[in-house]
């Protein structure tokens, strides 16, 4: 008796403590479209995600008490590229600044860095998933010698109610890169830094 | 104390209650992007990966009390080619008709997150590659892919479910840098 009590503290402690639940915050490939035709910047650029960065775990609130923790980076990387994909004509990842064969074989006029921000939360005492969620990316857009040609700064927004995620645990962190990258994509389709820095 | 009891049979029974749930969409693997746009400039196709259901091969795929089902048509062999079809597309290798096609045949495909602190997730698949009707490359590539589980199934399902991902990306990484494969669909 004396031990199934213990056993059951114990399971109800491992049960009822608050944890990190695995997240991913990786967009729907279709909800980013294909490049429009013709409506392209003619470029070939590159973005620079550094493996630290692909591997960088962000841990932030869920429901119940609990947290979720995902890569942010890896998560939004292919996102990424198909929303620059849609901009300009080409298209490399470097991992670094200094990897400079990459830029010359590719023939980079610009470089783009991202930095991203999360964060995450639930008014709900008994699910984990996140109810909203908040994505901030900011991009600067450099030429080769790392002189600033654009930037902008970009946030988006998921949520997302029980009956949504129960089957889908992501949503609304995928809701939120899908509207931030989209917005990014509107961002520099339509910078006039960008056209006339390629006008020269 | 009556109240404290229904509430622990409450949590311990939304905690243990089997639920379906839908796989997130592939999500491409730029790393294999980048192997493909380096391998050549010629557009492929991609045709059918069949998939008949049986031990080790399973849809939906069990993961604890949970199961997962493909989003593509609830078919893995479906979520197979929509996976190739993302990176060939992100490549600006992709076209929907053509004489060059890469299909095949998924023979494995399993998640064993039984233990409490590794699981594994398991696929195979035949990848065959024609050229105008003759096949032109026909290999079979696997990956059993190890990651970190828990006791914890509100740890150990959505870490399983992020974790088929990887192991297709890695899955089909192993096909591209394959020579023969690159050579194939030149």
């Amino acid at each position: 008796m004396r031990f199934s009590k213990l056993f059951s503290i114990a399971f109800a402690a491992v049960i009822l403590s608050a944890c990190a639940h695995p997240y991913s915050v990786s967009p729907s490939a279709d909800k980013l479209g294909p490049p429009i035709q013709g409506q392209q910047i003619n470029a070939s650029v590159a973005y620079i995600i550094t493996p630290e960065q692909s591997s960088l775990a962000v841990t932030t609130p869920g429901g119940g008490g609990d947290k979720v923790t995902y890569q942010p980076y890896r998560d939004i990387e292919t996102g990424f590229y198909r929303v620059l994909s849609n901009v300009f004509t080409k298209v490399t990842r470097l991992k670094s600044a200094t990897d400079t064969e990459t830029m010359a074989k590719n023939n980079i006029s610009m470089i783009i860095t991202p930095t991203i921000k999360t964060d995450s939360s639930s008014p709900s005492a008994l699910t984990w998933p996140p109810t909203r969620f908040t994505t901030e990316l900011t991009c600067k857009v450099t030429d080769k010698n790392g002189q600033l040609i654009f930037e902008t700064k970009v946030s988006g927004n998921g949520a997302a109610e029980f009956d949504e995620f129960k089957k889908d645990f992501n949503l609304t962190g995928r809701r939120a890169s899908e509207d931030v990258l989209l917005k990014l994509q509107r961002s520099l389709s339509e910078s006039p830094e960008l056209k006339s820095y390629i006008a020269r | 104390m009556h109240i404290k009891k229904l509430a622990s049979c409450v949590a311990i029974a939304a905690l243990s209650t089997g639920c379906s749930m839908m796989a997130p969409q592939y999500s491409a693997s730029i790393e294999n992007v980048q192997t493909l746009k380096n391998s050549g400039e010629t557009q492929v196709s991609v045709g059918q990966f069949a998939f008949t259901p049986g031990p080790g091969n399973t849809s939906p795929i069990t993961i604890r009390a949970a199961s997962m089902n493909s989003p593509y048509g609830n078919s893995y062999g479906a979520f197979l080619a929509a996976a190739i079809q993302q990176e060939l597309t992100l490549a600006n290798r992709y076209t929907p008709t053509g004489n060059l096609e890469v299909s095949g045949v998924l023979l494995k495909n399993d998640i064993d997150a039984a233990g409490f602190s590794v699981g594994y997730v398991t696929v195979e698949a035949r990848f065959v590659v024609k050229r105008n009707g003759a096949t032109t490359y026909d290999k079979v590539k696997s990956v059993k892919q190890e990651f970190p589980s828990s006791f914890a199934g509100a740890v150990a399902i959505p870490k399983a479910v992020q974790e088929y991902n990887v192991a297709v990306q890695k899955l089909l990484g192993l096909v591209y840098e394959d020579k023969a494969f690159a050579d194939a669909i030149k």
